[in-house]
């Protein structure tokens, strides 16, 4: 099986000792780089794609969440930190884990499992040589006021433009993304995401019916409920990808 | 039988009100050649008098609630008054006629008083409501003064308790991040250095020690606490000793000098976790006491600004909170910023004997 890359960012040289001695004990796991604060830690994500980052919350000056915000995309992240459960509490959809520090070799070794079953079910797409735009499986850190999601881009249902930002809804969430949706729509993958229209990214995947509309245009429901409604341009364009 | 009386105002009062009262219209009485007839207006007063307000009393504590006073509780008041005094004439005038079968005199002098005028009837009918409104205002009037003054201590006695529990739940303690962080620094150290983990597993330990047994005391002595304040820092710095320097200068006046305890080693979480530490160079800081008349003074001095972060302000809140509750206004705690050192300054008054439990 291929090897795990792993990023460890930690401020504590000692604790980054810590968790190395722990990995130790699964030789699946490559440690491919450590940084010791969120600004190095962002170079080194960049430049090495892991698959794993474990990421210590509560660091000097930058912490954590500043990192994953400062990220496009995020690895499979696990948490380690010595007290402030209540940061994680935040998080209201999320696909990772974490480990209170000083960590227990069995508790370290069921989050690895974890991790291993997320990349297994996840990893058997190879990942295009395109690394410019996000796929399906890819997640991203949204942070919304006091609460926190690392959505897979799968899961998106809509993105829309609300003022010079982007709502993204995902299963019945729909926190702001700060972020202009060009933006945005750069990053997407170009075969499920379609703009229907000046303010709306769609995912193909996730729609339930098409009716036509008036003028040439068309309406779509999406499985989340929501309507859009597609521009005659677009129409024609969506027609087409969609063979009808 | 004394016990019984101070724990029961009522009956003092009632009793000396009545008996004072009694004397006081037998001694106005113009014709009180006859000793019977003053016996029997002094009785009639006293006897009678305590008999019935004692009933009205009883008759008020069952139908009368003073919490929810309106015109109903109003009309049953006065419906008790107009009854106590009604009872009260009639009584008086059986005490009038039992005195008479005694003695043979008074019988006939009060019988004749009361047959032959009736406006005397009317008199002491109109004079014994007069009493008994009296009697009823009064009643309610040290009735309310007793129970304000009870409430104003239960007020008092739950302000002292809301003080203290929020004086335990400000009570300086190790911060339980720094607790968790440094057992992580020391597992990890182990793997370098057996001997040093241990010291600093020791001095941990201490460290905890000191935190759990002095969180129900409220004083401890200067040189003490700095005993932890290096614990502290030899943690804190747990990873390069060499990081920053660390000067202390304590004035030998001040060493035995009593301080709330945790207050110097949360100025030194400030300097060091909010302080030094966030700086990637070599950073100093510096403790200093001094004695200035009545007051001591305790800087912490260190170099760079202090963090922005929440947990910082939160921090420095808690301090400014506990020295509020257990000084008012005479302790001071401030943060300046001067020529690229952060300096953190207390101003505790001294109090040469121990302060007082809150």
């Amino acid at each position: 099986m291929k090897k795990i890359k792993t990023v460890i960012v930690e401020d504590s040289r000692l604790a980054r000792n810590e968790i190395k001695e722990l990995l130790k004990q699964h030789p699946e796991l490559e440690l491919i780089g450590e940084a010791e604060n969120v600004d190095e830690g962002f170079e080194l994500i960049n430049a090495s794609k892991p698959d794993l980052l474990l990421l210590d919350i509560n660091m000097p000056e930058k912490d954590g969440f500043e990192l994953l915000e400062m990220l496009d995309e995020v690895p499979i992240t696990v948490f380690t930190t010595a007290f402030d459960e209540y940061a994680i509490k935040s998080f209201e959809y999320n696909a990772l884990d974490y480990l209170l520090k000083p960590i227990n070799d069995k508790r370290f070794s069921q989050a690895m499992d974890k991790v291993k079953a997320t990349l297994e079910k996840s990893g058997t797409e190879e990942v295009p040589a395109n690394t410019e735009r996000l796929t399906e499986s890819s997640q991203i850190f949204i942070k919304d006021g006091e609460k926190c999601w690392l959505v897979k881009i799968g899961d998106i249902l809509l993105i829309e433009i609300v003022g010079n930002y982007s709502r993204v809804y995902f299963q019945d969430q729909k926190p702001m993304l700060y972020k202009s949706l060009n933006q945005v729509e750069e990053k997407l993958p170009v075969e499920n995401f379609f703009r229907v229209n000046r303010q709306q990214i769609i995912n193909m995947n996730h729609i339930k019916n098409v009716v036509p509309w008036f003028n040439g245009k068309l309406k779509l429901s999406m499985n989340n409920g929501e309507e859009v409604e597609v521009s005659r341009r677009q129409s024609y364009i969506f027609k087409d990808r969609m063979s009808f | 039988m004394i016990k019984f009386l101070t724990k029961n105002p009522f009956w003092i009062v009632q009793i000396i009100g009545w008996f004072v009262s009694g004397l006081f219209v037998a001694s106005a009485n113009k014709s009180g050649s006859n000793i019977q007839a003053l016996f029997f207006l002094f009785g009639s007063i006293f006897i009678v008098g305590i008999f019935s307000t004692s009933l009205l009393r009883a008759y008020l504590k069952k139908f009368v609630s003073v919490e929810k006073i309106g015109i109903k509780q109003i009309a049953i008041i006065f419906l008790g008054i107009f009854l106590t005094t009604i009872s009260w004439f009639l009584l008086n005038f059986c005490f009038g006629y039992l005195v008479g079968l005694l003695v043979d005199s008074v019988d006939l002098h009060v019988k004749k008083n009361f047959l032959d005028s009736p406006n005397i009837g009317l008199f002491v009918f109109i004079l014994n409501l007069f009493l008994i409104i009296i009697w009823t205002v009064l009643y309610y009037g040290i009735k309310m003064l007793i129970d304000y003054n009870r409430s104003r201590i239960d007020r008092l006695r739950l302000r002292d308790k809301i003080k203290q529990e929020q004086l335990n739940i400000l009570k300086g303690h190790i911060n339980p991040e720094f607790m968790f962080t440094s057992l992580n620094n020391i597992k990890g150290l182990m793997l370098e250095d057996v001997s040093d983990s241990r010291n600093k597993l020791t001095q941990l330990a201490e460290l905890l020690r000191y935190s759990l047994t002095k969180n129900n005391i409220n004083t401890v002595l200067l040189e003490e606490e700095i005993a932890y304040v290096y614990n502290f820092i030899e943690l804190v710095f747990i990873e390069n000793k060499t990081a920053s320097t660390i000067e202390c200068h304590i004035d030998e006046a001040t060493k035995k000098l009593e301080i709330p305890p945790m207050l110097l080693l949360n100025m030194i979480e400030l300097a060091t976790k909010h302080g030094v530490l966030l700086h990637n160079v070599k950073g100093e800081i510096f403790i200093h006491s001094e004695r200035r008349e009545d007051q001591l003074f305790l800087t912490v001095t260190h170099s760079g600004a202090s963090s922005p972060k929440s947990q910082r302000k939160v921090l420095e809140k808690s301090i400014q909170q506990r020295l509020k509750l257990l000084y008012k206004e005479e302790a001071h705690f401030s943060r300046t910023f001067k020529e690229g050192h952060t300096i953190l300054e207390l101003v505790l008054p001294i109090i040469e004997e121990k302060i007082t439990e809150v």
